[in-house]
């Protein structure tokens, strides 16, 4: 949120084309306010070394995550006193390599947190748009459908859908999709339904456009800022809810390797070795944090004095 | 007025009924009732004989509208596990409940609201980047992980920990041994502490950004500017003209929060042994439990929808714009 | 500082600090219960847990001792089987019950007579079908009648089957409300609550009459049952002295509580045991399992070994088994022994029999036997099949078996506690659980279910067991103990006839 009056343009040859604004673009004031926004950039940097991590994993690691060793549980890590270098941050309860396990979990919760946001946000726009744009009995119907989703509780869905189904990755991903998509819907609705009356879209009515046009052409460019910064924040919560579900068993199926996953394992032997129980709950912590703080700065360098 | 109220009203009946009958089929799909009641040996026969004698081989409409007749008329029906009436299972357990939503959307309010006024204040200063800092480690922390840490720290540590030759089980808050602090059970005020611990952790961050922002957005208006042109003190306008503009949205919030705090405590309630809908809802699930899991849903979704109608009521009050819907 | 080291020295401190000490000197024993407390009466709510509190509080006929294989009386004075279906049996006399009243033959009739009542609508009625009629013939004598010869009746009646008081259950129109309001027996304990938050308390019968050595009066006086649903919980209760006993704990979790002066743990023999069962008839899309080749394959990479030191708590107590039940039960034994452990051997097979590559497979799970299924998942992987784990509800489970969806399973069984393997050989094949669909094994079952004579029964078994193990339909892992963690001012007896954990009135307080 810095004051734009700080940043001055700096003196440069002008060119017949840009003589007509002598103020910086609003796109150039964006860049530098992205710039000199400590939270997006500490943000971002992170998030950049959890996605390296997750895409070289396979070359990273140092074990492979699925391999377990039942002579050796529990191995103390390397600030313990049987610690060694063989595992950095000791072994689970069966012998498997922490830190590899960790680093495939950030592939594993990067991958699900992204797809079912994409997969919440197209359905939570979709209604939102439908209902905002076209309004009376559609948008009644949206409405309703928004509120019964957001009084069914989570956990009744999850253990369903996971009963039904078999509980494989993508039955989640898709579950998370639809656990979240309600924010979308809610934002996009609110959005169309004030660009709704605005002239832009009039006119291009009045030109004999037809609504599709106008939704893809006039309508979703203008949404999509809102839109990434509600796809950053719902990749943390649907983290959040990943490794809630994972907690209570209705999550990702052992044994890949996932954050909320290890924490559930770990709460076995957390008065013990408490550092198992730690180490995935600061992992999921530190993401959350700098998808958050990323989500934040995007925000303010694109609408400062917006609410979003 | 009523016409608002009427048509809100019966938008939340189609909810309530709606939320019945997703819940129902889930519940149902998502295991074979007959097979659990029967138990781990029972042969086919005897399940089906289960079924015949709680009425599960019936078509799931039919099974679906029995339940909504007997519930229309107050009867809630049984627990097929446990024969207690569904009515009495609820009700002696939704004081915990709410005493928990309503105990942590309180204390989450108490800091969030003057630390978002005061980072909306003090804008752009280390106030105000720290305050965003501590909301957004509160959203970053799985409750879960929070409440057996809390348990660990203050259940097991404490009892036993010495820092800088203080043994810490000695030191005492407003009268109370820290060392004190149950980590089960609901008998006393003293059990809640954690848990609202937890969640008003988890209610705070949201709360204190919106307003934060919704007090920066009023404190940079037209009206605010000019009543500080006119000479009104700092303080007069921050409270009179500002905050209550900038509560708008907070209410809204507070509502579906505390919605999220009824329906969301299970794992809390289960953490802490706290005898509450929550946990009860949970078992429910995992068992199919089904007249039990019903009628907490509706519940459940009757009390969201009559928070949010409450929610927008406050908010009509307090912004005339709001009104004219 | 070692993360480790800090944990246990701060561990240490706090259980030095516990007042344990002063529970014992009140006479009050705390346990903690994980599932929802709602009621005593073990005919509503037939949970592993309710079994405990039930049969502190109920005394049965009689009851069966596995260490001497033999029924010990209880309420019944003397009992004799006249013919192959009528049982005849004398009541002790002078036993009252905790309200005062006396226990008469009416009591044994009303509750046998309740038990078969198809309106009682009883979850587990089926256990009771068996009975055609009971009559009263005296005032402390019955005859039972069973519908045919049945060879398990006394160790059903000897399980789980205590006597209610007419005087008291008849009044209720809700029967599922006296096992919660008025829950009156005449054990060894006395109920004072039963409440969902508060728990149960339980006193000891000051006026019990003791049968006998096998069923003594209590030495503990008060005994208050918590309900903490999470296993954290407990433990942090009972490291901080909240409360002295935790029923079932991990294997890691006691043996480091059992490393502290004031924790002990104690192993238990019971009729648990966990399995793996294949999809040998081929309902699942895995048609790789018809092969028998294949599923020795699967049953040679499973290091049973292993799993038995290292996922189940218990130490010696967790023995390998050879057939899918354990020492306790009668007609346990098969002459033909599973499959030994060869992990080249195993490999080297599933090539022969056309899988070099292994292929996937979806391994489910239940309640506890999640560890094991995940040990047995990596055990899997590492001769090349690709297994993942699905954990189950067991609604959802009996669910996807009923449906013919399950591939390899990893379950625990307890027979239901009966000391007889009659139970074991229905429960695999009834109907939609039947994953081997062998005309022999049904065939076994049944000579086996209908012959009186012993030494014929034990004989089918055997041969039963023994077919299982060559055509490994089924592979029999170990036995799963209790296993109790405790206060160590408290003493736990190392048997039980309760498969959920230990008789109430056999702990005591350490000398």
């Amino acid at each position: 949120m810095t004051d734009v009056t700080h940043h001055m343009p700096e003196p440069k040859i002008v060119t017949s084309a840009e003589l007509d604004t002598l103020a910086p673009s609003p796109r150039e004031l964006m860049r530098r306010r992205a710039r000199s926004h400590a939270g997006l950039i500490i943000g971002m940097t992170i998030i950049a070394l959890f996605l390296i991590v997750a895409i070289f994993a396979g070359v990273l690691a140092p074990h492979d995550p699925y391999a377990q060793t039942l002579s050796n549980r529990l191995a103390d890590p390397i600030w313990g006193p049987k610690g060694n270098w063989q595992h950095i941050l000791g072994t689970d309860a069966l012998g498997r390599d922490v830190l590899s396990r960790l680093m495939y979990g950030a592939r594993l919760s990067l991958y699900i947190s992204f797809t079912a946001a994409v997969i919440a946000a197209v359905i939570g726009v979709t209604l939102g748009v439908t209902g905002g744009y076209f309004g009376g009995k559609t948008d009644a119907f949206v409405v309703y459908i928004i509120n019964v989703k957001l009084a069914l509780p989570v956990f009744l869905v999850a253990l369903s859908i996971a009963a039904i189904t078999g509980g494989t990755v993508t039955v989640l991903i898709l579950l998370l999709g639809f656990l979240t998509w309600d924010r979308y819907a809610i934002v996009t609705r609110s959005l169309t339904q004030q660009m709704r009356d605005q002239e832009f879209i009039l006119s291009s009515l009045a030109a004999g456009a037809s609504h599709l046009r106008i939704i893809f052409r006039d309508i979703l460019p203008n949404l999509m800022n809102h839109i990434i910064i509600i796809v950053s924040l719902d990749m943390a919560v649907i983290i959040l809810i990943e490794a809630a579900l994972s907690f209570l068993g209705l999550g990702i199926r052992p044994p890949t390797p996932s954050w909320g996953l290890m924490v559930s394992e770990a709460r076995a032997v957390m008065f013990f070795k408490p550092h198992l129980i730690m180490i995935p709950g600061i992992a999921i912590f530190i993401l959350v944090m700098a998808i958050n703080m990323a989500g934040d700065g995007i925000r303010d360098v694109t609408a400062p004095e917006g609410r979003g | 007025m009523t016409h608002f109220l009427t048509r809100r009203l019966l938008i939340a009946l189609l909810v309530a009924f709606t939320v019945s009958i997703v819940g129902f089929a889930l519940l149902r799909l998502s295991g074979d009732l007959a097979a659990v009641l029967a138990g781990e040996d029972a042969s086919a026969e005897d399940i089906a004989r289960i079924a015949r004698q709680y009425g599960l081989d019936r078509p799931f409409y039919v099974q679906y509208f029995d339940w909504l007749f007997n519930a229309l008329r107050g009867d809630l029906g049984n627990s097929l596990f446990t024969h207690e009436s569904v009515w009495e299972m609820i009700t002696s357990r939704l004081g915990v409940t709410v005493t928990l939503a309503f105990a942590s959307l309180f204390f989450g309010l108490l800091i969030a609201i003057p630390l978002g006024v005061l980072a909306a204040v003090r804008a752009n200063t280390w106030v105000d980047r720290g305050s965003l800092f501590v909301a957004v480690m509160g959203q970053a922390t799985p409750n879960f992980w929070l409440a057996l840490i809390l348990i660990y720290v203050f259940g097991v540590w404490w009892r036993g920990a010495t820092v800088l030759g203080v043994r810490l089980a000695e030191i005492k808050i407003f009268g109370v041994q820290l060392s004190g602090l149950p980590i089960s059970g609901g008998d006393s005020w003293l059990h809640f502490v954690m848990p609202v611990i937890t969640l008003a952790t988890f209610v705070m961050p949201a709360v204190m950004r919106i307003t934060r922002t919704g007090m920066m957005e009023v404190l940079s208006s037209d009206y605010v500017r000019t009543a500080r042109a006119k000479g009104l003190s700092p303080t007069k306008v921050l409270f009179k003209h500002s905050l209550r503009n900038a509560i708008l949205p907070v209410v809204s919030l507070a509502a579906v929060q505390l919605g999220f705090l009824m329906s969301g405590s299970v794992i809390v309630e289960s953490i802490f042994a706290l005898n509450g809908v929550g946990y009860l809802a949970f078992q429910s699930i995992i068992r199919i439990d089904f007249p039990v899991v019903q009628s907490i849903l509706v519940i459940l979704a009757c009390s969201y929808i009559l928070l949010t109608l409450f929610a927008d009521m406050i908010n009509a009050k307090l912004d005339p714009r709001v009104r004219l819907e | 500082m070692a993360k480790n080291v800090l944990a246990a020295a701060t561990l240490a401190v706090a259980l030095l600090a516990g007042p344990a000490a002063a529970q014992k000197a009140q006479d009050t024993l705390r346990i903690a219960f994980g599932d929802p407390i709602s009621t005593t009466d073990p005919y509503i709510d037939p949970k592993p847990e309710t079994s405990l509190t039930s049969d502190a509080i109920y005394d049965k006929l009689f009851m069966y001792l596995s260490a001497t294989r033999e029924f010990k009386p209880v309420l019944a004075k003397s009992w004799k089987q006249v013919s192959p279906t009528v049982l005849e049996v004398q009541i002790r006399e002078g036993v009252t019950f905790h309200d005062g009243k006396e226990l008469t033959a009416d009591d044994v009739v009303y509750t046998f007579n309740y038990l078969t009542d198809k309106k009682s609508k009883l979850r587990f009625g089926r256990n009771w079908a068996w009975i055609k009629s009971t009559e009263k013939t005296g005032k402390y004598s019955v005859r039972i009648t069973s519908k045919r010869p049945t060879p398990f009746a006394m160790a059903r009646l000897a399980t789980g089957t205590g006597i209610f008081p007419k005087h008291l259950h008849s009044t209720f129109k809700n029967r599922g409300e006296f096992g919660r309001k008025s829950a009156v027996g005449s054990g060894p304990y006395k109920v004072e609550y039963v409440d969902a938050s508060k728990g149960i308390k339980l006193v000891r019968n000051e006026a019990y009459k003791s049968p006998g050595p096998w069923r003594p009066k209590p030495g503990i006086k008060t005994i208050i049952i918590k309900p903490i649903p999470e296993l954290q919980t407990q433990i942090a209760q009972l490291i901080t002295g909240g409360i002295d006993v935790i029923l079932a704990a991990p294997k890691d979790q006691t043996e480091q509580l059992a490393q502290s002066p004031t924790v002990s743990s104690t192993a238990i023999a019971n009729t648990v045991y966990q399995y793996v069962n294949l999809d040998a008839a081929g309902r699942s899309d895995l048609k790789a399992l018809k092969n028998p080749d294949v599923r020795r394959a699967l049953f040679m990479a499973i290091n049973r070994k292993s799993l038995a030191e290292n996922v189940l708590a218990g130490g010696k107590l967790v023995k390998l088994i050879d057939a899918p039940c354990t020492q306790s039960q009668f007609g346990c034994k098969a002459s033909v022994k599973p499959v030994k452990f060869d992990k080249k051997a195993a490999k080297a097979l599933l090539a022969k029999a056309g899988y070099p590559n292994g292929f996937a497979l979806d391994i489910t799970s239940i309640p506890g036997s999640h560890e094991t299924a995940a040990a047995i998942a990596g055990q899997l992987r590492a001769i090349g099949v690709r297994a993942s784990v699905s954990r189950l509800t067991f609604g959802a489970y009996r669910k996807k078996q009923g449906a013919g969806k399950l591939q390899m399973l990893a379950a625990n069984f307890s027979s239901g506690g009966l000391p007889d393997v009659s139970s074991v050989m229905a429960f695999y094949q009834a109907g939609p659980r039947d994953y081997w669909r062998s005309k022999e094994m049904k065939t076994y079952r049944n000579k086996g279910a209908a012959e009186m004579d012993p030494k014929k029964r034990e004989a089918i078994y055997d041969a039963a067991f023994s077919h299982l193990n060559k055509n490994a339909y089924l592979l029999p892992l170990m036995t799963k103990p209790a296993v109790l963690v405790h206060s160590a001012s408290v003493t736990m007896p190392n048997s039980s006839s309760l498969f959920a954990g230990v008789e109430f009135y056999n702990i005591s307080w350490k000398k």
